[in-house]
């Protein structure tokens, strides 16, 4: 039960000798099942861990927080809603949004009773202007940052506002520093947590489509009405990128089994195939077979049938015109690999290390050369 | 926000349950069917991208002819012509209970390169080869007893299901047609006239002797 890989440049050499190694047999693909199965199993488990803390966690603190969840949790059509509220806001500045806002403020108000606590603490109004005249020095930074993102400084003057309409008194500078610096730093927060959310977003898709193979395939029968110069671009366009690995994509279209006769010697069909074998090679069977012109004929056509079954195994690094090149001896080649291996035209990320692709001998091509 | 992470879980879940399912069956009822063969389970289904094309020998439609002329769907009186599926119940029940063998009638060099799972190679031509001493060792592995007359005791001699490239490949019929004129009992004999091309051309699984060493 062996998997061998051959290279090419084995195969190269060796062209009439045994070829195709397709998949794991036996036991072996059972093991892998059933790892597989076990770390399905854990990677749910762990993910509903986290669903539950997830939900404890912000089921708590949604009432005190400056809500981050809505960018952390919700998809991004959410937050593009919420953008657009922001958008909105900032149209009639003199009102402030209910929602949000007086959270905000209130956190923020917190924030600043402690500063002001902590200043009193220190009871030196003096020093207390000193450590905070950097702070309003390093103010256009944070403004200079936020104003990367629009509604950030939208959201700066809202604060302000409610802040004054809640409190009754102005600002101080410093403390308008500290609340931008805050807004910054939750609005970075949000920034983070959005990628974050696309990509989960994106391997939904993934796994989504690996189960809608029909929509690919209307998607084919589209691309394929197109015009041959559509197909030149893709082509070009596949020969760029890298052969990626992507072993879940695997999509045994060998369906091949390597079997050995090793530690099979006591199977009764083993016995009888050894024994069949000897027959084979006795004078009378050789003789008799010799000048038999339909022998010759099949055997002559098993050496072609040899060199049709030839492939390769793609390494990393491997590119469509780098296989044709090993194969071929020349980058335009790659055609011949698409047709020999449709799947791969179908899809083209179905490219992954270690797969097998065909690369049957081009005996036409062979002979130009020889001229 | 949990009832999104549900559904994520869900989809993930049934992914990989899909995953899992086989989508191509042999029939209604049937999956697929485990043989052994020369000591690896070997488990016999189809292809499951239901997209894949044979591109291959195997979609080949012109051979000279002669030799590879199309065969008749009885070439010999008396020898029964089966389907994939009669095949597939002969693997699982003769070949299984060692009552049959699967016979691939080609050359030992088609064989290496492939053939079906449970196979035994038995090249047409030591049926073919006219020598008594050649027979008589055939008909030996085989199962038959050689009575003191001259004749032979076919009682716990094996069936055989002979097959070779396909529809277009007379190796088997010339095989099947020596060994009843050299007296194997009819009924011990099938013919599976779809041969490797009609195995293959259902994405059914084929196995690689890894060259086997003769003792």
């Amino acid at each position: 039960m062996g998997n061998e890989k051959n290279n090419l440049d084995d195969l190269i050499g060796t062209s009439g000798g045994s070829p195709i190694i397709v998949q794991e047999s036996g036991s072996d693909k059972k093991i892998l099942y059933i790892l597989l199965i076990v770390l399905l199993i854990l990677f749910l488990l762990a993910i509903g861990f986290i669903a539950f803390l997830g939900g404890k966690y912000f089921g708590q603190n949604s009432n005190g927080q400056v809500s981050t969840q809505t960018a952390v949790v919700a998809p991004a059509q959410n937050s593009t809603v919420t953008q657009a509220a922001e958008s909105q806001k900032a149209v009639d500045s003199s009102t402030v949004e209910p929602k949000a806002t007086p959270q905000e403020v209130s956190e923020l108000e917190q924030m600043v009773a402690k500063e002001e606590a902590k200043k009193a603490i220190q009871s030196n109004a003096t020093k207390v202007e000193k450590a905070a005249a950097p702070e309003v020095k390093s103010e256009p930074v944070v403004q200079e940052k936020a104003k990367q993102e629009q509604p950030t400084t939208q959201e700066q003057k809202a604060i302000q506002q409610a802040a004054q309409t809640t409190t009754g008194r102005a600002l101080s500078q410093e403390d308008l520093a500290k609340i931008a610096a805050l807004v910054a730093k939750e609005l970075a927060k949000a920034k983070n947590a959005k990628p974050a959310q696309a990509t989960t977003k994106g391997t939904q898709q993934q796994s989504s489509s690996a189960q809608d193979d029909a929509a690919l395939a209307a998607q084919l029968e589209q691309a394929q009405t197109d015009t041959l110069a559509n197909e030149q671009t893709t082509v070009t366009a596949n020969l760029k990128s890298d052969v990626k690995a992507a072993s879940s994509k695997k999509v045994d279209t060998f369906n091949k089994v390597v079997v050995s006769s090793k530690g099979a010697n006591n199977d009764e069909l083993a016995k009888l195939a050894q024994e069949i074998d000897s027959i084979l090679k006795s004078e009378d069977v050789k003789e008799g077979t010799k000048s038999v012109k339909y022998v010759k004929e099949l055997s002559q056509e098993a050496a072609q049938r040899a060199k049709e079954l030839r492939f390769i195994v793609v390494k990393k690094g491997d590119t469509l015109s780098s296989i044709a090149y090993r194969a071929y001896g020349r980058a335009s080649a790659y055609k011949k690999i698409y047709e020999a291996n449709p799947d791969i035209v179908r899809n083209p990320h179905r490219i992954y290390v270690g797969m097998r692709l065909r690369v049957p001998v081009d005996e036409e091509y062979k002979k130009q050369q020889g001229k | 926000m949990k009832t999104k992470l549900m559904t994520l879980l869900l989809l993930i879940g049934g992914a990989a349950i899909a995953s899992e399912n086989i989508q191509v069956k042999i029939t209604e009822k049937i999956p697929y069917v485990t043989i052994n063969d020369s000591g690896t389970e070997v488990k016999i289904s189809r292809i499951q991208d239901t997209h894949n094309r044979l591109t291959d020998d195997f979609t080949k439609t012109s051979r000279a002819c002669p030799p590879h002329c199309i065969q008749p769907v009885k070439p010999v009186e008396g020898v029964k012509t089966i389907g994939e599926l009669e095949l597939i119940d002969f693997i699982k029940n003769k070949v299984y209970t060692k009552k049959g063998i699967l016979v691939d009638a080609r050359l030992k060099k088609w064989f290496e390169l492939e053939t079906i799972p449970g196979s035994i190679n038995i090249p047409f031509t030591l049926a073919v080869v006219d020598s008594d001493k050649v027979k008589k060792a055939l008909f030996k592995a085989l199962g038959a007893k050689e009575k003191g007359d001259g004749t032979y005791d076919f009682s716990q001699a094996k069936d055989m299901v002979v097959f070779c490239n396909g529809l277009w490949c007379g190796s088997s019929v010339k095989f099947l047609k020596q060994m009843v004129a050299k007296g194997y009992p009819k009924e011990k004999l099938f013919y599976y006239r779809a041969g490797l091309q009609g195995w293959k051309l259902l994405g059914l699984t084929t196995v690689i002797h890894k060259a086997i060493e003769a003792k």
